[in-house]
């Protein structure tokens, strides 16, 4: 698996030419920020084609949160509000279609839980032999919580889950060290888009000199370093 | 007979169709219930129940899927005649009394009267000529259900559940007439083909004998024994 400090350091020499100094415009953390969004942006693109084509999400990507601890959602109101138990997840999870951003939960158990949007439980709740119980778990997601719908309050000390998801990825917060979640058919495109938009920054994008409106994304060198000034 | 969990044939069902969600899974538990309801009943669910009468009503077990015959008996244990009256109000008055008799050595005997029992959709109702009742013995075909109270499902009826949950996914996903069909008609096949097996179930050899006894013995001159 690959670091952090081999992708920053992999753009890094292909935008300067191989030679890095410590006066260079271009900072790691910058690096580190666009290399975070590109990855997710394409990770996301890569899951949902294999989605689409009823493919399974690569393994690559898959983080588990074990033994999840669960607790109560604090309501402001002093009614007798049915209180929601949740477990909370360290990561942000990726966005993906059909909320795929969580693979599986299992309880610690074993038992699967499985997913219901929040929209569709009012009607799973009206179903006799669908509707959430202790044998017949179900959750729904909204951001880093999930909640679980069939488990009593009393039930929390005693039920932990596992939770199985793709999380989205911060580089800035990684060390050099932590290995960088990205698969083999990603990995050459992402460097490739941190190197490209690299380039915008250090040497600026082309003039539209046609006058036609169009935006050239194309990256071009700087002046100088295109047509090299000839000895004054 | 073997039964199956519902989860293990939602299971099986899931492996045969395409574009499956968890929601699509979770319905489909329903869908199992659906099916078992359309696929008739057999002899071997029947159960047979002791319930206690409260405020003139009997609360039908959770699993009753239809009522076979029930007894009525006061608190010594004796059968009380009753009559099952559709619906669960008397429109005629009730003229009849209980009688009590002595016999010649002194003992009292309690004569009932019939009582009227009717039934709805959870609860057996006693009339109001049947306060002496004191348990009911229920026999009645149950749904065959695992501790948790969900459907079990017989090893005949698991094909067409899953033939059944296809066309409901089907149906969900809104797919092209002719998919829609075809399900149906693998769903309908395998039903009948479920309803046959339990019927054909129920009738084992003895009970084959004792009916074709019955038929024989108005055949004169015939000699059962040889039989």
């Amino acid at each position: 698996m690959i670091t952090k400090a081999q992708i920053i350091s992999d753009c890094e020499l292909q935008l300067l030419q191989a030679s890095p100094s410590d006066e260079t415009e271009l900072d790691q953390r910058q690096l580190a920020f666009w290399a975070s969004y590109h990855l997710n942006e394409l990770v996301t693109t890569e899951i949902n084609s294999k989605i689409a084509r009823g493919e399974m999400i690569p393994s690559v990507y898959v983080k588990r949160a074990a033994c999840e601890a669960g607790d109560t959602e604090d309501t402001d109101c002093e009614d007798d509000c049915q209180k929601r138990i949740y477990f909370e997840l360290d990561d942000e999870v990726l966005t993906i279609n059909k909320d795929m951003g969580i693979v599986r939960v299992v309880t610690s158990e074993g038992d699967q839980v499985l997913r219901a949007s929040t929209e569709t439980l009012d009607y799973i709740h009206l179903l006799r032999y669908a509707k959430p119980t202790v044998n017949n778990l179900v959750y729904s997601r909204q951001g880093k919580r999930i909640f679980i719908e069939g488990l009593k309050e009393v039930d929390i000390p005693f039920d932990k889950i596992n939770v199985y998801y793709v999380p989205k990825q911060d580089l800035l917060a990684l060390n050099d060290t932590d290995e960088v979640l990205v698969s083999d058919l990603v990995l050459p495109s992402l460097i490739d888009q941190v190197v490209s938009r690299g380039k915008l920054e250090l040497y600026g994008t082309q003039a539209d000199g046609t006058n036609d409106g169009i935006d050239e994304k194309t990256p071009v060198y700087h002046q100088e370093i295109a047509r090299p000034q000839t000895e004054q | 007979m073997q039964y199956f969990s519902i989860d293990e044939v939602v299971a099986e069902a899931m492996t045969v169709t395409s574009n499956v969600t968890d929601a699509d899974r979770l319905i489909a538990r329903q869908w199992v219930a659906s099916a078992l309801s359309q696929m008739g009943m057999s002899e071997d669910e029947i159960v047979v129940c002791e319930l206690t009468p409260k405020n003139l009503l009997v609360r039908k077990p959770d699993n009753c899927r239809k009522v076979y015959e029930l007894a009525c008996y006061d608190s010594s244990g004796n059968l009380i005649p009753h009559t099952f009256r559709a619906g669960n109000k008397r429109i005629y008055p009730n003229t009849e009394t209980r009688t009590v008799t002595t016999n010649s050595e002194g003992t009292q005997i309690i004569t009932y009267t019939t009582v009227d029992v009717s039934e709805d959709r959870f609860n057996i109702i006693l009339g109001t000529n049947a306060t002496s009742v004191a348990k009911v013995k229920l026999r009645y075909y149950a749904y065959p259900v695992d501790n948790d109270g969900m459907p079990q499902i017989r090893e005949d009826e698991k094909q067409a559940c899953v033939y059944y949950i296809r066309f409901c996914k089907a149906m969900k996903d809104d797919d092209n007439q002719s998919k829609i069909q075809l399900a149906e008609s693998m769903w309908l096949r395998a039903c009948d083909i479920a309803r046959a097996a339990k019927k054909s179930s129920s009738l084992n050899n003895d009970k084959a004998k004792t009916i074709a006894k019955i038929m024989n013995s108005m055949i004169p001159n015939f000699n059962r024994s040889t039989f």
